[in-house]
């Protein structure tokens, strides 16, 4: 078992790299802030996230150190939340800027499709994004 | 770079052409918040740049800014990436200085990776990339990141997944998202929200006379076209990096399936009175800083906010162990961060205020015991399971630290046990008692 929060940043990506090449160690403990960002650590099959973070990309990048490329398992996430406790007030913040967020971020390039109108439709969602109007173009497209 | 020997690279010249005749010579910088993500790091970028005798292109990181700060130092021309940390220095003039000379260089491009790091409009950051000369890029991978309505007319941001090898993902950095998103916003740019879009696939009938057709027909070329030079620069930028994968209609790339599962643990009775007892507390203590009653005894605002905040951490530490609320240190807030930071080696941790309360902690803690029960059910063995391995997240230190505190307590047992499944009633007889023993039981959740 490794502390990825107990070590310094310049001792971090030692331990990373002990992590991904070699058997031990076969659970790494950190923080959002020291080892959810900027780590490869595919060599992982499972993400336990303990407790939620105020924002949803920490969680999202904490996920992304496992599901990420090089990896070949199929990955799982768990996200534990204790119920009548001051998690649910994490999770309510969280939820607030969810709708925001869907509105503001394009979708992955994978998603758009050969077909016309779909990408019309991306590009619709896009120029609402910036503030443009295009309900009158939807109508002019049909 | 990124280019083929065939033609230019996405930056729009050829690899040959000399850094000094290329428009685009000292070009990119790349901040980062924190630290260089491995990513575009060293390693990144030397997948990116082609490193050889007749290169012009240097990657300078730290010891380059450092070099700008000094005086009379003018910027090499040869150089096309800087690799910089935004905060370079902790504060001061030198710190201030140091970002004023960076300000003045004339990028073309200034990319800042990392960018959900950002959330405030008013951020220091922020505020120092708005005084760059150059068109600054925010580059983030997170899917769940929000920009504000007033950064959109120049934060771009593309989603970064997808990537079957660790090359590909290298070479397909942040940049490349950037280029693909300009490409987008630049087709979508061609939206009029007067006239409105009309469908590539409509006729018109015309003879060319009528006002209205032609502009409608204006209008569907200008689509037409942004279209077109955005799917060229989608094939342009990803055949390259793809073998046989297509673009239109099929996935790029696929990762493995990745599955996310949300646990919802419960408190017991008597988890629940002492978690509630502490809430109440807590809760009690926030209502006289915001009153401000105890202004005389905790001084400024500034110091009574950070006890508001000392007091928030600490009931959501509690909600993850909610033992820790019967510890003193824990509960009359003796604790800092930098108390339990300073327990890093094992034989500091010995002086742990927390070590003594190990039994409370897990049996108390519904958490801990799904993860007892998680960790010992799938990592069973070392032998049978070397290959599969867990991350842990928290936010907190503290959390994390009494699960190795738990870890260390537990670690020795394991090794004699075939299976063991925890439960509340069980865990505290068999964690007291000196007889080891095996019971096959319900998952406590």
């Amino acid at each position: 078992m490794g502390s990825a929060w107990a070590e310094s940043a310049l001792n971090r990506p030692k331990l990373f790299t002990e992590f991904q090449k070699s058997s031990d160690p076969q659970v790494l403990t950190g923080t959002y802030a020291t080892m959810g960002e900027g780590a490869t650590l595919v060599r992982a099959f499972w993400c336990i996230l303990l407790d939620p973070d105020w924002e949803l990309s920490r969680e999202n990048q904490a996920i992304g150190r496992i599901h990420r490329c090089g990896q070949r398992h199929a990955t799982t996430s768990y996200k534990l939340r204790c119920k009548d406790s001051f998690d649910e007030q994490v999770i309510a913040h969280q939820n607030a800027g969810k709708d925001l967020n869907e509105h503001a971020v394009g979708l992955p390039v994978g998603e758009i499709g050969s077909d016309p109108e779909e990408l019309l439709a991306v590009l619709n969602q896009f120029a609402e994004q910036f503030g443009l109007d295009t309900s009158s173009s939807r109508a002019v497209g049909r | 770079m990124y280019g083929t020997e065939s033609g230019p690279n996405w930056l729009g010249y050829d690899h040959a052409t000399p850094a000094r005749l290329r428009a685009l010579s000292r070009t990119v910088i790349i901040i980062s918040n924190y630290q260089i993500p491995k990513s575009i790091g060293s390693k990144g970028l030397s997948t990116m740049v082609k490193f050889d005798s007749n290169s012009d292109v240097h990657v300078v990181t730290r010891d380059y800014l450092a070099l700008m700060a000094r005086r009379g130092f003018s910027i090499r021309e040869n150089v096309d990436y800087v690799l910089a940390k935004w905060k370079i220095s902790p504060g001061g003039r030198k710190k201030n200085l140091l970002k004023i000379r960076v300000l003045h260089v004339p990028f073309a491009r200034v990319f800042m990776d990392e960018g959900h790091n950002v959330r405030r409009a008013n951020s220091e950051s922020l505020g120092w990339l708005k005084y760059i000369r150059s068109p600054v890029w925010i580059v983030s991978g997170s899917s769940g990141w929000m920009p504000p309505k007033k950064w959109s007319r120049w934060v771009k941001v593309w989603e970064q997944e997808s990537w079957a090898t660790d090359n590909d993902m290298r070479c397909y950095t942040s940049i490349a998202f950037s280029r693909i998103q300009k490409a987008f916003e630049e087709a979508a740019g061609l939206f009029d929200p007067a006239t409105g879009i009309p469908s590539p696939t409509c006729e018109i009938y015309s003879d060319g006379y009528d006002t209205d057709q032609l502009n409608a027909r204006t209008e569907q070329r200008h689509l037409g076209e942004g279209l077109r030079k955005w799917s060229n620069f989608l094939q342009q930028v990803m055949i390259r990096r793809t073998h046989c994968d297509l673009i239109w209609g099929e996935p790029l790339l696929e990762l493995p399936e990745g599955e996310m599962k949300v646990i919802c643990v419960r408190f017991c009775d008597t988890e629940e009175k002492v978690y509630r007892n502490y809430q109440e507390a807590v809760r009690a203590a926030i209502s006289d800083a915001c009153r401000g009653s105890q202004h005389q005894v905790l001084g400024n605002t500034q110091t009574r906010q950070a006890l508001m905040i000392n007091m928030y951490r600490r009931c959501r530490i509690a909600s993850s162990i909610p033992a820790l609320c019967c510890i003193p240190s824990f509960k009359d807030g003796n604790w800092t961060r930098q108390d339990v930071e300073g327990c890093r080696t094992p034989e500091t941790r010995c002086n742990s205020p927390y070590k003594a309360h190990i039994n409370n902690i897990i049996r108390l803690s519904p958490k801990l015991l799904w993860l007892h029960d998680f960790v010992f059910n799938h990592l069973r063995s070392y032998s049978e399971a070397s290959n599969e391995k867990l991350l842990i997240f928290s936010f907190s230190p503290t959390v994390l630290h009494c699960i190795d505190l738990v870890r260390l307590l537990l670690a020795a047992l394991y090794l004699s046990c075939t299976l063991i499944i925890f439960s509340r009633d069980t865990y505290s007889a068999w964690i007291c008692g000196a007889f080891r023993w095996v019971q096959l039981g319900q998952s406590p959740h």
